[in-house]
């Protein structure tokens, strides 16, 4: 685990990927330190909850929303870079060298997963907490409920690596990988309205397959929907956005491992 | 003890094609001894590379079965003690030739402790001390050989397979490389080249199999692969005297005052040319077995034995 991780960790650092992610937290600091609390409220709460004055005004409010669009944001890079890590691994010479060492091919798809998962997660987790502690300076006391925001990236993180490990090792092309992750995200969030949906097409049978697919697919987005509610002491009502996702990652990390498997080199 | 066994292995491509796959080896058997250094020859083509790949577990075989260390190819643990150096390498550029080592140690579960002393030795081996800290995509073509060869000594390991391994380098370099092979068997280690240098194979090897159309059509030592069993140069003081010959054993291919080259048709039968010589009192200075180069073996062999066994 420690090489496969060292070497993703070089990789990312010769690919200069964290001079992007510098950069938008870089951005992301020049708008919390420019920004005063009392505009926070007005953008995002309106002016009727200007005389709120909660100690926790800072989790409730402006920055659970904007917080989780920068973690959004966030994840969103880390998904793009890490997108030709696998198909980079599978290049012709370069899987020689891998595979022929005495690992099987589940244990290295495994440990290159855990190696993405840890090296990008640790980037998104310390660009967020470097915005976090910025704002939590300027503009008001910390909450620690904002944790379940960063829980949730790391969740989703794990989510879209699946998609990208997967769509990797069974089209060996990055592009191919951002395609894949990009269409699981769009059906994601149209499937978020799958009841409506279903009610719009009428056909008992095609309401099944909407309902199906909004079941195995992953729901990234309903999560932070949920962290997002946990922050401002919504409980959680609905765990299948969790499992269901959790799920998702399993079982397509596993078939990614039987193909990898039986693929030829 | 063989540490590499094969036993009719078979790689059919694309097996479930209309056109019924190629195949890559047919029935390949062939077992290599510890300690030795085993050449693999043949054209593009011949399945030298695909055999290494099912050694290696990189693509299954059709039928038959390898094993490796005492492990059957495709299991993990069959690569533990094999280094591999593959064709055309293409390791990670983003390393440095030392940061390839360390990861190489570390794939193999080498200790860090043991990383660490192998590492100094090993660039020295390979005379690339001086990039060590270099990017391997800045290395040319010879250095990656050079690095590769390095890496694939990482893990200690008693067995060697190296595709092509002096691709590349140049001729200085290449000697470089048979003093290291030859070291290497010293130290106990076997070492399998996949080479289509056929003098490079014929100075380092002490066994060669030539494979040709995924067949291994000949294997043995280079001195029977390069001896013409059935052609003798005779050094005598012939002058002016006549040897018969009879044509059901053989025939004169040259004849001077002082040389006789003859064709026997079976080898024993030189005997009946040197005994006609000592009956004349004809002073003879040698008889040896006329040899050929590897290259031209390899020639020969891969020009005429397939349509025979066609």
């Amino acid at each position: 685990m420690n090489g496969i991780l060292r070497d993703t960790l070089a990789e990312l650092i010769d690919r200069k990927i964290l001079y992007v992610f510098l950069g938008v937290t870089a951005i992301a600091v020049i708008v919390v330190a420019a920004t005063s609390s009392v505009d926070l409220r007005v953008q995002v709460t309106g002016p009727r909850d200007l005389s709120g004055d909660s100690p926790s005004f800072f989790a409730e409010s402006a920055v659970v929303k904007l917080f989780g669009g920068f973690l959004s944001l966030l994840i969103f890079l880390a998904a793009m870079a890490s997108a030709s890590l696998v198909p980079n691994t599978m290049e012709r010479g370069r899987a020689d060298f891998y595979l022929t060492k005495p690992l099987s091919r589940g244990s290295f798809l495994l440990r290159k997963y855990c190696a993405i998962w840890l090296t990008y997660g640790g980037i998104v987790l310390a660009c967020g907490l470097i915005v976090y502690l910025l704002a939590t300076l300027l503009h008001g006391a910390a909450d620690f409920r904002i944790a379940y925001l960063f829980g949730v990236s790391l969740i989703n993180l794990s989510i879209w690596f699946s998609v990208i490990v997967a769509a990797g090792v069974l089209t060996r092309s990055t592009p191919m990988a951002i395609m894949t992750a990009f269409i699981v995200w769009v059906a994601q969030t149209i499937l978020t309205g799958h009841e409506a949906i279903g009610e719009f097409v009428g056909s008992v049978a095609w309401k099944y397959v909407i309902d199906g697919l909004y079941y195995i697919l992953p729901k990234p987005s309903a999560l932070f929907d949920q962290a997002s509610g946990l922050c401002v002491g919504q409980p959680i009502t609905d765990w299948v956005p969790l499992f269901s996702s959790v799920l998702f990652a399993m079982a397509i990390l596993f078939f990614a491992a039987v193909v990898l498997k039986r693929k030829e080199f | 003890m063989n540490i590499l066994e094969v036993s009719d292995l078979t790689k059919i491509y694309e097996a479930h094609s209309r056109k019924g796959g190629v195949v890559a080896l047919d029935r390949v058997s062939l077992q290599i001894r510890a300690g030795e250094i085993f050449g693999l020859l043949g054209p593009n083509g011949a399945g030298k590379t695909t055999l290494f790949k099912l050694l290696l577990g990189l693509v299954s075989a059709s039928s038959g079965e390898a094993q490796l260390c005492g492990y059957y190819a495709g299991e993990p643990l069959s690569r533990r003690k094999v280094g591999y150096l593959p064709e055309n390498p293409r390791f990670p550029g983003y390393l440095t030739g030392k940061a390839l080592l360390v990861l190489t140690g570390r794939l193999y579960g080498v200790s860090q402790t043991d990383i660490e002393a192998r590492i100094s030795p090993l660039l020295q081996l390979v005379d690339m001390e001086k990039w060590a800290d270099t990017k391997i995509r800045k290395y040319s073509k010879g250095m990656v050989q050079r690095i590769g060869l390095a890496q694939s000594l990482m893990a200690d390991p008693e067995l060697l397979l190296l595709d092509e391994p002096t691709d590349g380098i140049d001729p200085v370099g290449k000697i470089e490389f048979r003093q290291i092979f030859l070291r290497l068997k010293s130290e106990g280690k076997t070492v399998v080249l996949n080479s289509h240098l056929l003098s490079e194979v014929e100075l380092a090897a002490d066994r060669v199999g030539i494979l040709n159309r995924g067949r291994l059509v000949r294997m043995g030592s280079v001195e029977e692969l390069t001896s013409k069993r059935s052609q003798f140069e005779i050094e005598a003081d012939l002058g002016d005297e006549l040897v018969d010959l009879p044509s059901e054993m053989g025939t004169k291919l040259f004849v001077s005052a002082q040389k006789l080259v003859v064709e026997m048709r079976h080898e024993e039968d030189i005997n009946f040319v040197i005994d006609q010589l000592r009956a004349k009192r004809i002073r003879i200075r040698s008889v040896k077995p006329l040899r050929v180069s590897l290259e031209q073996s390899f020639f020969e062999t891969v020009t005429e034995l397939p349509q025979g066994l066609a």
